[in-house]
């Protein structure tokens, strides 16, 4: 199966300021899509601002180097996206499970998990109905979908957090050490939601093509990232390598 | 607008309801209603009073019978007293000051009227003036008071002689006049009297009366007795003048009773008939005129003999048949009263002051209140949008982290924006429902507080104080949360997520 790229960096260089020292630093690099990608690195060495980078979630203020993200749409280059295009790019592309839920207290369970499809525009039976959906596989959720969060725990937050990140059907998923609250049972339910997206089997519709979909995984857990990932994404005093998780392939084969 | 837009547009409208009236944010929405929304009624209050109050002031003058009024002349100065020709005169000056609306001209008498309020009391003076028939005081009494008619031969208590008698508005009261206070059978009639509302006369003036209501109750208690005047002559002149009259027939009857008093020289005249006072005025008068003819330089000229009443009795106080005392001057405006103030200076009849430096300090201290009002509005307005940016901020604040996770889901700038837009007029619709229902709550006291017509202008003028300000506030409360909400939407998503909005 031939694999194009989903990100591309060229003579990349990410820094706070201009003329501080690079955070992160990318000579050639081209990160396949429709794969997990396994990000690991020691505490503090990027991977956050890596997943804020790609995700367009921090304004990279002294570029150097391209980076471009491909899509369906096309390319798009971040040096000179206007905003609009980035706002849409996270509204529609991209989903985020992030190390905290960051789940809005003043609403319900189902309301938290439906903001991504409120925000496409759908009418609130539907949104309903795919959030119904969604938490079919969690019969504790689906029992307090109209509680609001601040009624229901943090490992069932963090679930929530996660299935948010899925439910819109986009086409990157930066799950950012998304399991660090989670027990080990929780986890590999979440890590099984994250790989049944990323192989099409949630969110998707009957009959449509096989989306490609390409999900970030941020961990620390090296058997994590030996196994789910079919490429892992190092970061070593800032330099971005990236190689192909034999094991990985080997196990999905 | 597409389907989709629409659901958004209604989405981001009940999220804007659902994080102002949640739970844990009800309480910051309901404290930032209710300070926006008692600056807002403050702000109705103070400008209604200071666009109303003046009005009301004014409207009080203009209404007040009086206020159009400029009283003119004394009693005890016969110099001034106004003949027709003296009131032509002023009128003509009058005309050229106000040539647009010239203001009436009207003669009036200084009266007094010795009364028993109760059974046993002593007798009281009250002094007022006379009005008549064709007097615009007169007419706009009428109006307001039709059994004011012009046969109405009572008085017209002003509020003062009200408040003495104690009676209530509308009521007609029988008071006991007594004539002739000296004599030991003294006449005793009845006056009737009614009260005018708000009739408040000058020079402590305390009742009104029809001018020839005024004679025929002295003509009715026989009061045109004969009275012993004295006039101050020189002795030899007193010789002179009753060697020249003596043989004169219309002169025989009063000089036959002449005596001297003492060695100044003073001369008594006693009529030998029962006569009216201005009779005994017309008798000077004609003496006068004869002396003038046969000696025109060698006597005290007549007007200054000043004929004086030897004994107190009542029928001094019978006004004289021409001229008048005093002179009402009645402008159509408050407006004119300066003016025609100073017309009254230039023809030599000094005004009173009074009434016209209070219609201009009326009229100054609501500039004056105005400018007041006008900045301490600003202020309020000013501390109403940092109360409310302040607390709106403080909210964004501590939900920059869920700002930052929407932005994080892909909300849009503008978006952000609605959410707010629609928070304010959640905020603002609020607000204005309180002072609102606060305004029909005052305005429903209002009628019981001040009379009708104050009570229209301040509804009117409250009214369209709240509209300006209910339309005022929305804008305001927009701008207030624009600040509140800027930093939030301006910093990076990631930045608005972990907290970092400094």
């Amino acid at each position: 199966m031939a694999i194009t790229w989903c990100f591309q960096l060229r003579k990349f260089e990410f820094r706070y300021q201009p003329g501080h020292k690079p955070i992160l630093v990318a000579n050639e690099l081209d990160i396949p899509a429709g794969t997990v990608i396994s990000v690991t690195g020691p505490s503090g060495s990027g991977k956050s601002t890596l997943v804020a980078c790609l995700g367009l979630l921090r304004s990279i203020q002294a570029p150097e180097g391209t980076l471009v993200f491909h899509s369906t749409d096309g390319l798009q280059d971040y040096g000179t996206l206007p905003l609009s295009q980035a706002e849409a790019l996270r509204r529609s592309r991209f989903g985020f499970a992030l190390q905290n839920s960051y789940l809005l207290p003043h609403l319900s369970v189902l309301d938290n998990l439906t903001i991504p499809l409120a925000l496409k525009g759908l009418a609130e039976k539907d949104r309903r109905a795919m959030g119904t959906e969604m938490l079919a596989c969690m019969p504790d959720l689906l029992d307090r979908q109209d509680a609001p969060v601040s009624q229901i725990s943090g490992g069932q937050k963090q679930r929530v957090a996660v299935l948010r990140a899925l439910i819109h059907g986009p086409d990157v998923v930066f799950a950012d050490e998304p399991f660090s609250s989670l027990d080990q049972h929780n986890e590999n339910l979440m890590l099984d939601s994250l790989l049944n997206w990323q192989r099409g089997e949630i969110g998707r519709s009957e009959g449509s093509e096989q989306p490609t979909r390409t999900l970030f995984l941020v961990t620390h857990n090296s058997k994590v990232a030996a196994t789910a990932g079919q490429f892992r994404l190092s970061i070593q005093n800032g330099e971005l390598n990236l190689t192909r998780n034999t094991n990985a392939v080997e196990s999905m084969q | 607008m597409t389907r989709e837009q629409n659901e958004v547009r209604n989405y981001l409208r009940w999220y804007a309801r659902q994080d102002l009236f949640a739970p844990i944010e009800k309480w910051v929405t309901r404290v930032m209603c209710g300070t926006f929304a008692c600056n807002l009624f403050l702000l109705v209050l103070a400008v209604t009073a200071a666009f109303a109050m003046p009005e009301i002031q004014e409207h009080r003058l203009k209404t007040s019978l009086l206020a159009r009024s400029i009283w003119i002349g004394q009693m005890n100065n016969s110099d001034k007293h106004f003949s027709p020709e003296k009131l032509n005169q002023l009128r003509e000056t009058l005309a050229r000051y106000l040539p647009e609306s010239p203001p009436q001209v009207s003669g009036f008498h200084e009266v007094v009227l010795p009364l028993t309020l109760n059974q046993g009391d002593r007798l009281q003076r009250f002094y007022g003036r006379t009005v008549s028939d064709g007097d615009p005081l007169l007419q706009d009494l009428k109006k307001r008071q039709p059994e004011i008619n012009s046969q109405f031969s009572g008085i017209i208590a002003s509020d003062s002689l009200k408040e003495i008698l104690k009676f209530s508005p509308g009521n007609a009261l029988e008071l006991q006049l007594q004539l002739e206070e000296n004599s030991p059978e003294p006449i005793i009639l009845s006056l009737p009297c009614r009260h005018v509302e708000n009739l408040r006369l000058p020079n402590g003036h305390s009742f009104l009366i029809r001018e020839a209501a005024y004679r025929e109750l002295y003509s009715k208690g026989k009061a045109a007795k004969a009275s012993n005047y004295v006039l101050q002559l020189p002795w030899d002149e007193f010789v002179e003048l009753e060697e020249l009259l003596e043989d004169d027939p219309e002169f025989k009857d009063c000089l036959s009773d002449v005596r001297t008093m003492d060695a100044a020289g003073v001369l008594r005249l006693r009529s030998s008939e029962q006569q009216y006072v201005w009779e005994w005025k017309d008798r000077f008068k004609k003496l006068s005129q004869v002396l003038a003819q046969v000696k025109p330089d060698g006597f005290t000229p007549p007007d200054k003999w000043n004929p004086q009443p030897e004994d107190l009795t009542l029928a001094e106080w019978i006004p004289p048949q021409t001229g008048f005392h005093n002179a009402e001057v009645r402008v159509n405006s408050v407006d004119d009263l300066s003016k025609a103030a100073a017309a009254c200076r230039e023809a030599g009849y000094p005004a009173d002051d009074v009434l016209v430096q209070q219609v201009k300090n009326v009229q100054d201290s609501g500039r004056v209140l105005r400018w007041a009002v006008g900045i301490i509005s600003a202020l309020v307005l000013v501390s109403s949008v940092i109360v409310v940016a302040a607390l709106q901020h403080l909210r964004w604040r501590q939900k920059t982290p869920e700002t930052g996770m929407l932005r994080i889901l892909g909300i849009k700038t503008q978006e952000l924006g609605a959410i707010q837009n629609h928070q304010s007029c959640v905020l603002w619709l609020y607000s204005v429902f309180w002072v609102v229902a606060v305004w029909i709550v005052t305005a429903s006291v209002m009628p019981f507080l001040f009379d009708t017509a104050e009570a229209e202008i301040l509804l009117t003028v409250s009214f369209v104080v709240t509209l300006v300000v209910v339309a005022v506030a929305l804008p305001l409360i927009r701008i207030a949360l624009h600040f509140a909400t800027r930093t939030a939407r301006s910093i990076s998503p990631l930045d608005a997520l972990l907290g970092n909005d400094s």
